[in-house]
């Protein structure tokens, strides 16, 4: 009894019972939906072809459709969703429309056009697969001839979650085992090995199309120094950014920053003092951008600031 | 015995549940009556650490749940609730606004843990709305909590605060709101007063604080979180095209803001939808309130939020003391809905701000209470009533008392409509107003002194821009 009373004498001192101060998982908010329905409760339509959750690679496309319409949309991606667009225009009466589409194990897409389809009298019925993990896989039909012409049924594009460029005029001394390397299913995986050699001119190491999760252009005439610089700018933290009053700067461990000096776009340099806490007031200043240089024992990096109250 | 095995059971129970997943589901309409042209939507509400107290802050939280439809494919609207004719579960009251733009769903009696409700009913007046007619509809709730009537203090003790509130004639004497009735801002004994010398100019000096300006005197509710990501979103896409042009945030990939909309009549999307939302300015911030059937906070509200009815500390947050964790924390399931901090710190706050994280951004709402060690206000960052991160992650949009612009603010709800161009419409809101909107709070980027409660450093500050460190939240008066 003694040991029970103990007990329970410790729980409810070092545990308040407030149920208001357990947080958890999803707090906050939810949303829930009832698509294709009329005022006196029945389902109006067939109102849901397709639909993903929030941040999955794959646009929301809900619509009410009528079966009896003949216009029917049955699938409009957007930018950068890792699909490409597709909306056809399907009669529903006559055809087999059993399977439009048939999405695989993790690859985000997978696209089977099942119904016999023929151009030309040549069969081409499996338009375009991809494959587990990769988030593209190209499929090029073999003899193909489309009005006289070889055709190419699928190749990678702007938007489509794959696209690379090696542009001509490149050149390269010494030895060279990845610029670039795509990952499994990540759309994107960039690679510079700590083993490249490389010296002349690069014009362009990498160029992204538009929403494909990734657009950089590195212009350099001496990648091998801007290698170690992009390096050290990267492990510089600085925000906010845009900064109306005072800006962090959080360097890695064990390093620490000697100065600070801010270059506005007209060239004038101004010393700003810093803190102990490695930050900077710049509610002083006025809006723009600046280029922040900050010395540290083992060099230098500089970083774009904008200010704006 | 069987009180004290009881109260042991009670304690467990409180241990192991951390989770809150509010969720609506089975959504339908029902018992349409034509003839007075209303319909009542239907649907099942549940979620998890819900409590109702008699005693210590002798308040509850709630679901602000609000309908929003559309009709043939056609643009959102809000959806207009009745007073009469609707159906609360057992063990829950639901109160319906006087302007029928929402409900209040919360417990009908004292307790704690989870709370699962069926079957729900609320009467939409559907108004034209033709029987034919193809209809989505779409439930939104929020989790708040309620902030009784009652006396309580601003300001700090010991003067120590940008521009924080005082007596008038005496720095460090807090000033005391007894009443709805309107303030003296004079620098004299009984009257409210503030300084604005020095870097920052929270105000003009001038008042009097109409009797109309909320002083959170009287009852309200506050969201319970920081607006989410996943918030935005939903709000975002019931907007037009154009709507969605004008408050669109388009700062995806920077600091830790996941929100993405490719234009045109794509929806938006995050991956992180339980993120705190940054880069909300005024109009954003104000629409959002707007369209919800809400209201932007007053400072004297936001301090009451904080601290209660309970005498100022020298320096609190708002947990109610000045004490604070300084290390850099350390995320668990980054991104996920159940991310948490491995290394939260004990017997002291924890918060958000300059020292403590690890990645420039906001964290996910909860997230403090769901990784202290104990669960208790101190290490979870609460307020006395039970609201979270109040101090840091992101500022938070408030109404301030130091310009004409926001003395002339009235509490005026959303009424659920924006205009076509995306921006709040209700009488009496800053909303082409460079003052009378600020900040309270501080965020992830600032030193601990912008997170205590009585600092105004940033009360004055227009807002117009988007910062990465600012979000928002909102309230509403109780009726």
């Amino acid at each position: 009894m003694k040991t029970t009373q103990i007990l329970i004498a410790c729980l409810l001192t070092s545990l308040p019972c407030f149920s208001q101060y357990s947080g958890g998982e999803n707090d906050g908010y939810t949303l829930a939906s009832a698509f294709g329905t009329k005022l006196n409760g029945e389902i109006a339509s067939f109102s849901v072809l397709y639909r993903s959750g929030n941040g999955d690679g794959f646009d929301t496309k809900i619509q009410n459709v009528l079966l009896s319409s003949n216009t029917l949309a049955f699938y409009n991606g957007g930018r950068g969703d890792g699909f490409s667009n597709y909306a056809t225009v399907e009669i529903l009466s006559g055809e087999n429309l059993a399977i439009i589409y048939n999405g695989a194990n993790g690859d985000g897409f997978n696209n089977q056009l099942s119904i016999p389809l023929t151009l030309n009298n040549v069969d081409v019925s499996e338009l375009y697969k991809g494959n587990v993990g990769d988030g593209h896989a190209l499929q090029l039909l073999a003899d193909v001839v489309l009005q006289g012409f070889t055709t190419e049924i699928y190749n990678g594009g702007i938007a489509d979650g794959f696209s690379t460029e090696l542009v001509a005029n490149v050149l390269l001394l010494g030895f060279m085992t990845d610029i670039y390397g795509g990952g499994n299913g990540d759309g994107f995986a960039n690679l510079i090995k700590s083993e490249n050699f490389l010296s002349g001119l690069i014009t362009q190491l990498f160029n992204g199309g538009a929403g494909d999760g990734y657009s950089s252009e590195l212009v350099t005439s001496s990648l091998t120094l801007d290698i170690i610089e992009e390096m050290i700018r990267l492990d510089i933290l600085l925000f906010p950014n845009p900064a109306s009053h005072l800006v962090q700067i959080k360097p890695p461990e064990n390093m620490i920053i000697q100065s600070i000096v801010l270059v506005t776009m007209s060239g004038k340099e101004i010393q700003m003092p810093i803190a102990s806490n490695n930050t900077i007031d710049v509610s002083n200043m006025a809006d723009g951008m600046y280029i922040v240089t900050i010395f540290t024992e083992t060099g230098a990096a500089t970083k774009k600031l904008i200010v704006k109250k | 015995m069987k009180t004290k095995v009881s109260t042991l059971f009670f304690c467990f129970v409180c241990l192991f549940t951390h989770a809150n997943n509010i969720t609506v589901s089975n959504i339908s309409l029902e018992n349409l009556n034509e003839t007075e042209s209303w319909v009542q939507v239907e649907f099942d509400l549940s979620w998890e650490n819900s409590w109702r107290l008699n005693a210590g802050p002798s308040n509850w939280d709630a679901a602000w749940v609000f309908v929003k439809y559309r009709v043939n494919n056609g643009s959102w609207e809000h959806a207009q609730l009745a007073q009469t004719d609707f159906v609360a579960a057992s063990g829950s009251t639901i109160d319906v606004t006087t302007d029928g733009i929402g409900a209040f769903i919360y417990r009908d009696t004292e307790g704690s843990g989870d709370f699962n409700l069926t079957d729900l009913r609320l009467r939409w007046d559907y108004g034209s709305v033709n029987t034919n007619d193809i209809l989505d509809i779409q439930v939104f709730a929020l989790e708040m909590v309620h902030i009784p009537e009652g006396a309580f203090y601003v300001g700090g003790s010991t003067d120590d605060q940008d521009a924080n509130l005082h007596e008038g004639g005496n720095t460090t004497i807090s000033y005391q709101v007894i009443s709805e009735d309107a303030i003296t801002i004079s620098n004299t004994s009984g009257n409210l007063f503030y300084s604005n010398t020095g870097v920052i100019n929270p105000g003009d000096l001038l008042g009097p604080v109409p009797a109309d300006f909320p002083k959170g005197f009287a009852s309200f509710y506050v969201m319970k979180y920081e607006m989410s990501q996943g918030q935005w979103v939903g709000f975002f896409n019931t907007l037009s095209e154009t709507q969605k042009t004008n408050l669109d945030i388009g700062q995806e990939g920077n600091t830790r803001n996941t929100v993405f909309w490719s234009g045109g009549t794509a929806s938006a999307t995050t991956s992180n939808p339980d993120r705190a939302i940054n880069f909300i300015n005024r109009m954003r911030a104000l629409a959002y309130l707007d369209w919800a059937g809400l209201r932007p906070l007053t400072e004297l509200e936001f301090e009451k939020a904080c601290r209660g009815p309970i005498a100022p500390k020298p320096g609190e947050y708002a947990w109610g003391n000045s004490n604070i964790a300084a290390s850099f924390y350390t995320y668990v399931n980054d991104g996920l809905p159940n991310a948490q901090i491995a290394n939260m710190e004990t017997s002291t706050g924890n918060a958000s701000y300059a020292s403590t994280i690890s990645e420039s951004g906001p964290v996910r709402n909860g997230i403090f209470a769901a990784s202290a060690i104990n669960k208790n206000r101190e290490e979870t960052g609460g307020s006395y009533y039970g609201v979270m991160e109040l101090s840091g992650n992101l500022w938070e949009g408030v109404i301030t008392l130091g310009f004409p612009e926001g003395r002339s603010y009235t509490g005026l709800h959303g009424d659920g409509i924006i205009n076509p161009t995306g921006e709040a419409t209700v009488s009496n809101w800053p909303i082409s107003t460079d003052t009378g909107y600020g900040l309270k709070g501080g965020g992830y980027a600032n030193p601990p002194s912008n997170l205590r409660v009585s600092n105004r450093r940033l009360t004055h500050l227009s807002v117009t821009a988007s910062y990465s460190d600012v979000g928002a939240r909102g309230g509403r008066s109780e009726e």
